[in-house]
């Protein structure tokens, strides 16, 4: 059995929800109110967080799928570990797809989309097939590199005079509808209502006594630091030009200028966002292949190879970047996502607590 | 010492019968047939062993301690002291006149005798078979026969010419022992147990090779050390059969955890000191005969970016170095691959006047930037192992072609830019300052790889190549410790000395994970601070 | 493991190996451009490049001696859209374009009049190569003429450019650096009309175009800034001149150090002139509403040393300074007035007036773009407060030691 000590837990936790989130305007919807979008999904995403951790609260030594056939039955949680077994596949996809296309659009307009695609999916599947305990502790060591790139940024920020804070007025100018439009289900199903993932590797944990405290903590850190970067893209580009460009935090990057020297800072950007691909994507193909290896039994490198394999044909699925992101964000972030982040698991909690009430009764009764 | 190692070598040599049972079976063993109760007899016997090699001397006296037997004494010239064995064996033998009386038995008494009253030697030993008998003239000890008994005994007389403790040539320090080890294991040894003091250093023997028959050591401390890496270390070493070991290297590669890795997972040194400091880290040091260089296991990879010196030196500049080491070791791997990446995708990164400047560099080069860098890497590898191997009297003339003719006219014939003869120059400067030559030389054959991913995919594909490296580093484990310990998996105690060294009276534990038992080094409270009444006035 | 290893790293080698290096081109095969300029002729887009030459800027060089050979040179094209041309320009040079360190484009009038910026803003901003933070340039006549101008002291001309426009926003505060993204927002923004500085060539530009130029003393024709263009949604309006630029500095709180010289008020000294330098100012916009209009309220504060004084004032006394500061408020209150006039006239906002009240009071804001010219239902009050830290390093005017000399 592998395990996993709390350092390791925080640093995927970070890594996986700062993820590619940074680079783009969350909740961009609201103009000069995106900031608030952020908090209220991050508060929101909170609620999914704590339905989670009671998820595995009640079932301390299992993973999710073991969770869904256990509590679910055979044939029904069968289909929903084979549901979910997709959507990790999906979601690790559609991050491959993302990062492919973002490296096309900025740094590598002739190199084949297949072959990037194909290193990363490579580069994750090597992680894969070492096991979960090395993945997560190359997570481990990337967190202070990845935190540390992030504060320079933001220090860079600061110094090269780009910031305006007048540009967030006039604060709720249309209310607080179109804020809360924005943030539910959109912002929370990108990026924070991804966590579900994590249900599949929480049982990994050496001391669970600290898992609901870690993640919170860990949760609310990201939560911090996606609402500075989405203040700092506000302020710097406000709203009018965030709304039409693909790529906001690289544009507001390659603002910098310091000294005549550091100027173009974007292939740093890149850097920090391609740690947080590889940990998101790597995240879900390792979710996808725990659900495979619970349903069949197969050595993990097989598993790893045939999930591999799976997530690269699908990423060719999309015909171009439009479609790709026009799909993730008008389809799957309102109607597709939110099935896996908040039902699914809203019913799971509710089973849990239902069989939890009856069992007491039922001790109660035989009791007395 | 002795007894225990000549046991440890008979049970070593039993495992060796046992591989021959089900493997080939090996001519250079050493015949286990007892002695025979003829001088004459033994003697022919080892002369035709040996060839009547003229380094083994037959001394045969027909009178001992007064009495008249037969006796020989033989040992290897060079190898024992000519000193010893004229002052303390044959002095005793020829010039004592024992006054007892041996009507019974002469020569088995007059061996009692010598053994027991007689002979003026420290250390002397039984010996009954062939075996034993080689073993021991071929260790350097004088082996004494006395016609009549199919018995002899061998004294100690190790010496002969050898090298004398002298400054270590690689690692050099400033601050620091000016010792180094030398190809002789004892004195080795002696040179650690000089600095540990303590009857829980703990050596185990083994002998190693079945011709060269090498004697190892393995040095730990018994109850700081962590007893299962002492076990992996010993199973591993037992596992080895081959025909020869001349040098540490030998066993690196058969008891380290992974071949296919550009990273040493062991590691040696030529200090004393140094390896001392490992042992009383809980780390296993295995010697070599014949090798001035000590493995040391387990080892994690931030210590390799670690000198001794650091401990000598003040903790505020010996923090510093280690973090120009690593930043040197990156610039090492990455700075031609870094350069290529910028100059030939990246050109917007640059700052426009430097851009300028590098582009009219470059007019008239005819070769793209990727096969210009690994020409020029080429060329250095080729100087850096010529130094290596030519005399030294003609070392400057190759430094002046070096620098000269390949540096500057090749800048001047337009066949390469200046920048990049900068820039390779620096990657081999930087090359040089890890301590360990294991990890310059990882960082060196990463480096062409680098160049390749750097020339193909730009910044993407260097990204791509430390993800991959990352994730293999991650993976790695030396004797069942991570390699990334103490940042993969994070231990807190253990930051105080990796990248950073913090004071010595900060350093209260030891590292936990080689350790795990012990883990206490020294008392808490040991800050200095003025005292009260200094304080008062 | 380790055949699945090989067989990666055999697969990796291969598709790299075969295909080449998509992306990679070599220094030597790129001409970096630094100065870009648009005009337009025969409805046509005419886009010129004012490229570098390295071996004639770099000090030492494998080849070719510095000095004999132009550091840039200028092609110029044509093409229906802007992409267009600029492919065009592969038919004539011998090497890719390189954008990425275009530091300055220049537009004509005649293209920000008829054309208007849209197009060219969509095209500059679009691709990854192109630099946001190029300086956006107006210029009254042809605007590739101005690629062709030596500047002495400078080889590139396209980066001397942008550092005369930081060196006036620095030391004289009129005109502003207009970064590309600054330009684009400032464009876009409902609240706020787009300005850009006009670049002027005085002389005789076709022998300063001539190397030749370089090896006199005094320069036959030499690049400047001039007035500043205004825009309206994205067409240039107009133009304002020099005192007004420094006055909408001023309002949007951008002046960093500036000279305002004012005549002396004492008798017979009419002609006499005194220069106060800004060292620091800042200026706070309060949008209110009274009787139902609405009034800012611009309150100036600036700090500031004497730099020359030809009027007889005695400057030890802080009686003498007080007046002084007060003539200096009334001076620059008085231009700042006259300046809004003429913004309400041409009907734009560059003050960024309009965005105060959009901050402080949408509701407002929203009343007020109902409204055909929302300018000029905007009343501006002013208060200009001036301190004077010192008079550097003599007191009393050096003309006041002349005053009692009889001969």
């Amino acid at each position: 059995m592998q395990k996993i000590d709390k350092y390791e837990l925080i640093a995927m936790m970070i890594l996986f929800l700062i993820g590619t989130s940074p680079l783009y305007e969350l909740g961009v919807g609201a103009k000069q109110d995106a900031w608030l979008v952020v908090i209220v999904a991050m508060l929101a995403g909170l609620l999914l967080l704590l339905v989670y951790l009671f998820i595995q609260k009640g079932n301390e030594d299992r993973n999710l799928f073991e969770i869904l056939n256990q509590q679910l039955g055979r044939i029904l949680g069968t289909i929903v570990t084979i549901a979910y077994i997709f959507y990790f596949s999906y979601e690790s996809m559609r991050n491959t797809r993302e990062f492919g296309d973002i490296i096309n659009i900025s740094f590598l307009p002739k190199t084949p989309l297949s072959l990037l695609m194909l290193i990363m999916i490579l580069l994750s599947a090597y992680a894969i097939s070492k096991g979960t305990e090395v993945f997560f502790r190359v997570v481990e060591f990337l967190l202070p590199f990845t935190i540390l790139g992030y504060f320079l940024i933001f220090l860079m920020f600061i110094v090269s005079k780009n910031i305006h804070l007048e540009r967030l007025q006039p604060v709720l100018e249309h209310g607080i509808m179109p804020v809360i439009r924005e943030a539910i289900p959109k912002v929370i199903s990108f990026p924070f209502g991804e966590v579900v993932v994590f249900l599949a590797f929480w049982k990994h944990l050496n001391n669970k006594k600290n898992l609901s405290k870690l993640s919170i903590y860990s949760y609310l850190f990201v939560g911090i630091l996606l609402l500075t970067f989405n203040l700092l893209n506000l302020t710097i580009l406000s709203p009018q030009i965030l709304s039409i460009t693909t790529l906001p935090m690289l544009r507001s990057v390659r603002l910098i200028e310091i000294a005549d020297f550091l100027e173009r800072l974007d292939p740093v950007i890149i850097l920090l966002i391609y740690i947080g691909i590889f940990v998101k994507m790597t995240a879900f193909y390792l979710g996808a292949v725990i659900g495979l290896s619970y349903l069949v039994k197969m050595s993990h490198k097989k598993l790893t190879v045939i999930v591999g394999a799976f997530i690269y044909t699908i990423s060719f699925a999309a015909p171009n970047f439009i479609y790709h992101t026009w799909i993730g964000f008008t389809r799957n972030l309102m109607y597709d996502f939110p099935v896996f982040q908040i039902w699914i698991p809203l019913a799971l909690a509710a089973v849990v607590l239902m069989k939890k009430l009856f069992s007491r009764k039922g001790k109660q009764t035989g009791g007395s | 010492m002795r007894p225990f190692f000549k046991s440890k070598q008979d049970s070593s040599g039993d495992s060796k019968q046992n591989h021959d049972k089900n493997e080939q079976p090996s001519e250079f063993n050493m015949p286990e047939t007892p002695l025979s109760k003829y001088l004459d007899v033994n003697v022919q016997t080892i002369k035709e062993m040996t060839g009547d090699s003229s380094d083994i001397i037959i001394r045969r006296l027909d009178q001992a301690l007064g009495k008249p037997v037969h006796v020989a004494v033989i040992y290897t010239d060079g190898l024992a002291d000519e000193q010893i064995i004229n002052n303390s064996i044959l002095k005793s033998l020829t010039q004592i006149q024992a006054d007892a009386d041996c009507s019974l038995d002469p020569p088995k008494q007059v061996l009692g005798w010598i053994k027991h009253r007689f002979l003026a030697i420290g250390q002397v030993t039984d010996i009954d078979t062939m075996k034993k008998l080689f073993d021991a003239i071929l260790a350097g000890n004088t082996v004494i026969l006395v016609d009549g008994t199919a018995k002899g005994i061998s004294a100690s007389s190790a010496g002969g010419e050898q090298r004398g403790v002298d400054e270590p040539q690689s690692q050099t320090v400033i601050r620091g022992p000016r010792e180094g080890f030398t190809e002789n294991l004892r004195i080795n040894t002696s040179l650690i147990r000089r600095k540990i003091k303590n009857p829980n250093l703990w050596i185990v023997d083994r002998t190693i090779g079945r011709v060269t028959q090498t004697d190892v050591a393995v040095m730990y401390i018994h109850g700081i050390a962590s007893d299962d890496v002492v076990k992996e270390i010993l199973k591993r070493l037992d596992r080895i059969d081959i025909d020869s070991v001349l040098e540490s290297g030998y066993i690196e590669e058969f008891i380290q955890d992974a071949t296919f890795t550009p990273f040493p997972t062991l590691t040696n040194s030529e200090r004393p000191d140094a390896i001392a400091g490992a042992i009383l880290e809980g780390k296993v040091a295995i010697l070599v005969d014949g090798s001035p260089f000590v493995l040391i296991a387990p080892i994690t990879i931030f210590k390799l970016f670690q000198s001794s010196e650091d401990y000598y030196q003040k903790f505020d500049i010996a923090t510093f170095l280690r973090l120009m080491r690593i930043i040197a070791f990156v610039f090492s791997m990455l700075l031609p691959s870094m350069y290529i990446a910028i100059t030939t995708f990246h050109q917007q990164m640059l700052p426009t006047t430097l851009l300028i400047s590098l582009a009219a560099q470059r007019e008239g080069v005819p070769f793209p930037a990727f096969v210009e860098a690994l020409a020029m890497e080429i060329t250095f590898e080729v100087l850096r192992e010529a130094g290596v191997r030519m005399p030294r009297a003609i070392g400057s003339a190759i430094s002046i072609v070096g620098a000269l003719v390949l540096g500057q006219a090749a800048v001047q014939a337009g066949l390469v830019s200046a920048a990049m003869v900068i820039i390779v120059a620096f990657t081999a400067i930087a090359g040089f300052v890890a301590p360990s030559v294991s990890l310059s030389n990882s960082a060196r054959l990463l480096r062409f790889g680098f160049m390749l991913l750097a020339a193909t995919l730009g910044l993407f594909g260097i990204i791509a190549g430390l993800m991959a490296m990352l994730i293999h580093l991650a993976g790695l484990r030396s004797f069942g410790i991570p390699y990334l310990i103490p940042l993969a998996p994070f231990t807190t105690s253990d930051q105080k000395d990796s990248l950073v060294r913090v004071p010595w009276w900060a350093m209260i534990k030891r590292p936990t994970l080689i350790s795990q038992k012990n883990v206490k080094r020294q008392k808490s409270i040991q800050k200095p601070s003025p005292s009260k009444d200094e304080q008062e006035q | 493991m380790l055949r699945r290893l090989g067989i990666m790293i055999l697969m990796l080698s291969v598709a790299l190996l075969t295909s080449g290096c998509w992306d990679s081109q070599e220094l030597n095969t790129l001409s970096i451009i630094s100065a870009t300029s648009i005009d337009r002729s025969n409805g046509k887009w005419e886009i010129s490049f004012q490229v570098v030459i390295p071996q004639s800027i770099a000090t030492q060089t494998g080849g070719g001696s510095a000095g004999s050979q132009s550091p840039t040179t200028i092609f110029s094209t044509k093409g229906r859209s802007i992409a267009e041309a600029m492919q065009n320009a592969s038919l004539e040079t011998s090497r890719k374009l390189f954008f990425a360190h275009n530091s300055v484009l220049i537009l004509s009038e005649d293209v920000a009049r008829k054309e208007g910026v849209g197009e060219i803003l969509d095209f500059f901003l679009r691709p990854f190569e192109s630099r946001e933070t190029m300086s956006v340039l107006l210029t009254k006549g042809k605007a590739s003429n101005l690629l062709e101008v030596l500047i002495p002291l400078e080889k590139i001309s396209g980066n001397a450019i942008q550092r005369i426009i930081d060196q006036s926003q620095k030391n004289l505060s009129q005109a502003q650096n207009m970064r590309l993204i600054d330009f684009a927002r400032m464009v876009a923004s409902l609240d706020e009309s787009a300005m850009a500085p006009e670049l002027e060539v005085s002389g005789d530009l076709t022998k300063q175009s001539s190397l030749d130029a370089l090896k006199s003393t005094r320069n036959d024709a030499v690049i400047k800034l001039g007035e500043l263009g205004v825009f309206r949604k994205d067409k240039l309006v107009g133009w304002i001149d020099q005192k007004d630029s420094r006055s909408v500095a001023w309002l949007s709180d951008r002046v960093s150090s500036m000279m305002v010289v004012i005549p002396c008020t004492a008798k017979g000294q009419e002609n006499q002139l005194l220069s106060y330098r800004v060292l620091k100012s800042s200026t706070k916009l309060e949008p209110k509403v009274i009787h139902g209009k609405s009034v800012i309220h611009a309150k100036i504060s600036a700090t500031g040393v004497i730099d020359e004084s030809g009027c007889n004032l005695d400057l030890k006394n802080p009686g003498v300074v007080r007046d002084l500061e007060r003539t200096i408020s009334k001076q620059i209150g008085g231009d700042v007035m006259e300046t809004w006039s003429h913004l309400q006239e041409m009907n734009v906002d560059l003050a960024g007036f309009m965005n105060a009240i959009h901050r402080k009071d949408p509701s407002t804001w929203r009343k007020l773009m109902k409204t055909k010219r929302p300018i000029e239902e905007i009343s501006l009050r002013v208060q200009v407060k001036i301190n004077i830290e010192h008079t550097n390093m003599i007191t009393k005017p050096y003309s006041s030691l002349l005053k009692d000399q009889k001969f």
